[in-house]
């Protein structure tokens, strides 16, 4: 399996089978999903990134794909995942997480279970299952949280 | 409509492109002199532009208007406007109905209409000449006619005034328009520094009136902020600090410390008993209040949202919109927002965040019923109430958040709504959101719903570029910024400067197209309603906010714009104070 089929196998749900890896571009990726795009520029916590929302099928909702400025795969965010070949399975391959909590973060109300060493974060309904997944760069720590804005709260319109 | 209207200091040659011309402008005093008319037949006039004044909204003062047709009336109107009785002219433009007459769309307009529009400015303009600029009414009405203008208009005009054979015609034109209004128009045109440096230059040499030299003064800084952002930035020392932390503190709660202190009993501290009750009731009562509407809102039709649509085009709008004022100061780097590269989404195709919907009514809303429980229970700052708050999310929520305790036997009898239910609400409000910015995610997400009729339609999409001119704005905050206020312990604090200082910029975009530009621009209508029917209506006012926008303002005059701009773009904090906040 090369680098781009990982990503469409993680992205389908087999994370405990994902490692990031170089050159997967947005070229790359588009290759790998049959699909025509040019990413946009976005911001993310404060920093420029390229980003992509695609529409898969079968997917419940659009992924959002997202490069560094210089077109290399810095994260990639599924909703609503459906965790392979089950949840208890994946979860238990990719080992004891970091635990962040559920009181903050982009998706407060799951606990966020940080496997820095695997880049993969799993946001984890504590009553109703895996709610939203992350495919990332392996990272230490504190990269992760101010680079990620991992324990910031979404912020409100009144 | 955009109109430039010409001067007798500038070009007295252009003033109409009617058949009634204007007369020759002096350069110099002598404006001002009356015709003589019978007290009547004056009173008549005045009475005229009265009516005017008291005409609310287009379709009202063309009413109105319509009486100019009275071929009496219109004469001793533009008797008065040729010749120039100072006293009808003044009570006119000053009483609004000048402007009312010059924002009329074209539709709207009558011919007679016409012709006062092109008679008014020569004449404001008089008065000013006539008094060298010294007199601050004549400066108002100048100002009140040239702000009349659309923003793109508006700049142009301020650059030939800047270039004209009088500059203080340029002061005179932006005294009484908002500063915010005067950076955007003036930011956007081709090297506003160099045209601003140019002018200053010129008034080295000149007597400026004195009600002029504040705004000689804002020009200066507007310069120095267009060629140096940081120059301007200063440090916070103790009196700053203090000061902030006096200001952050709710009056009730310095009220009660004080007077604990006066009395030489111990401040008042959190009360535990009941909080929890108290504070979950409050909770339901919001989360009913805003049930009702997101049910309305979920059984509509959604708006454009298809790649170039009309709802990208209102979030490139609110980018144009924020940029123009704080582009210099780093907002001009965010990117746009858009659904294909995902930082702009549609909220209500989303599953919806129970959990963090009612997080932010306890934590962040600073809505009525939960802030009257906490200055109840001195909750202000105390580390026992925010635990206490986290187990109201939990549990109203229905959503163990693994740091909480289960949720208490007899919650779902006591709040009437059982729990499976309380969380499906709250779910439903949460994808019928108005706006919300996710820094994790880099999106801004947005209801997409349209309104019931067109004009409630024409209101959702005012509202909406209102919240994207918000959401845009958090996306341009300084990480270093957002980094700062992340470490303030007690919500109230952290929401100043989260919301509070978001709100304040909104508020100052907002002022720069409000009115003027919305009833001058009907591209900019037709970009945000999708047509360009002049509806104030449905524009609204300015755009809802945090109570701690309040806080924000009252730390404008405190710590100062440009300190509040360095942080929140920038990452300066070290001009902030509030370091010693808990």
């Amino acid at each position: 399996m090369n680098d781009a089929e990982r990503l469409v196998r993680a992205v389908d749900g087999w994370v405990a089978e994902w490692s990031w890896a170089p050159g997967l571009s947005p070229d790359v990726v588009a290759g790998a999903f049959d699909m025509e795009f040019e990413p946009g520029r976005i911001r993310v916590a404060g920093h420029d990134r390229l980003g992509a929302m695609l529409r898969l099928p079968d997917r419940p909702q659009p992924v959002h794909f997202m490069w560094d400025v210089d077109r290399e795969l810095w994260r990639v965010d599924i909703p609503r995942p459906t965790l392979r070949p089950s949840a208890a399975e994946a979860l238990a391959a990719l080992g004891e997480p970091t635990s962040l909590g559920a009181r903050s973060g982009p998706h407060a109300g799951s606990d966020q279970q940080v496997h820095l060493d695997r880049g993969v974060t799993i946001f984890q309904d504590l009553k109703r299952g895996t709610t939203h997944v992350w495919l990332f760069k392996p990272t230490d720590l504190d990269t992760y949280v101010t680079g990620f804005a991992a324990t910031q709260n979404v912020r409100r319109t009144r | 409509m955009a109109r430039e209207y010409a001067s007798a200091a500038v070009d007295t040659a252009s003033q109409s492109s009617r058949g009634l011309r204007p007369p020759a402008v002096p350069d110099s005093a002598g404006g001002g002199s009356s015709i003589g008319l019978p007290d009547s037949q004056a009173v008549g006039a005045s009475a005229l532009f009265a009516r005017l004044a008291g005409a609310a909204g287009n379709r009202a003062a063309a009413g109105v208007v319509q009486r100019l047709v009275n071929p009496s009336e219109r004469n001793w109107l533009r008797m008065l406007l040729t010749t120039g009785d100072q006293g009808v002219i003044t009570a006119a433009v000053r009483s609004g109905a000048a402007n009312r007459i010059l924002q009329l769309a074209p539709g709207d307009r009558a011919d007679t209409v016409g012709e006062v529009s092109d008679l008014i400015p020569p004449f404001v303009y008089r008065l000013g000449v006539s008094t060298g600029y010294g007199d601050e009414q004549s400066c108002f009405l100048i100002s009140a006619l040239e702000g009349s203008q659309g923003n793109a208009a508006l700049g142009r005009r301020l650059l030939t005034l800047f270039r004209s054979a009088n500059p203080l015609a340029a002061l005179a034109a932006i005294s009484a328009i908002p500063d915010e209004r005067v950076r955007a128009v003036l930011q956007v045109q081709p090297s506003p520094d160099v045209a601003l440096s140019a002018v200053l230059a010129r008034f080295t040499t000149m007597t400026v009136p004195g009600h002029l030299a504040p705004i000689l003064d804002s020009l200066q800084i507007l310069h120095d902020d267009f060629v140096a952002p940081d120059a301007a930035l200063s440090l916070a020392d103790s009196t700053r600090e203090d000061d902030v932390v006096k200001l952050l503190t709710p009056p009730a709660i310095a009220s009660a410390r004080a007077a604990a202190a006066t009395s030489g009993a111990a401040p008042p501290t959190f009360i535990k008993a009941d909080y929890y009750d108290h504070l979950i009731s409050a909770l339901h009562t919001a989360v009913t209040r805003d049930f009702a509407w997101a049910s309305v809102e979920n059984a509509r039709d959604s708006m454009d949202t298809a790649s170039g649509g009309q709802v990208e085009g209102i979030a490139a709008e609110a980018k144009a919109r924020v940029d123009a004022i704080f582009g210099r100061y780093g907002s001009a780097t965010a990117p746009a927002l858009t659904f294909a590269a995902g930082n702009l989404a549609d909220q209500t195709l989303a599953a919806g965040n129970g959990y963090d919907m009612a997080r932010w009514h306890v934590f962040d809303s600073g809505g009525p019923e939960i802030s009257a429980v906490n200055t109840a229970h001195h909750a202000f700052d105390a580390p026992d109430a925010v635990e206490l708050r986290w187990h109201v999310v939990a549990h109203y929520a229905n959503t163990p958040d693994g740091a909480s305790p289960p949720q208490p036997g007899g919650l779902d009898a006591f709040l009437g709504v059982a729990a499976d239910e309380r969380l499906r609400r709250l779910q439903l409000i949460d994808r019928m959101w108005p706006g919300q910015a996710i820094a994790g995610g880099g999106q801004v997400k947005i209801n997409t719903r349209v309104g019931a009729n067109r004009a409630d339609t024409r209101q959702k999409y005012w509202g909406l570029f209102k919240t994207l001119i918000h959401e845009y704005l958090h996306t341009t905050a300084h990480p270093d910024y957002t980094d700062w206020y992340n470490t303030l312990a007690d919500p109230h604090h952290k929401i100043t400067y989260q919301e509070g200082f978001t709100d304040l910029f909104t508020q100052k975009t907002w002022t720069s197209v409000y009115p003027d530009e919305v009833t001058s621009n009907g591209a900019f209508r037709r970009r945000i309603q999708g047509d360009d029917t002049p509806d104030m209506a449905a524009v609204g006012g300015y755009p809802g906010h945090y109570p701690e926008l309040e806080e924000a303002q009252k730390m404008e005059p405190l710590i100062g714009l440009h300190n509040m701009m360095g942080a929140y773009f920038r990452g300066v904090t070290d001009v902030l104070g509030g370091n010693t906040l808990p």
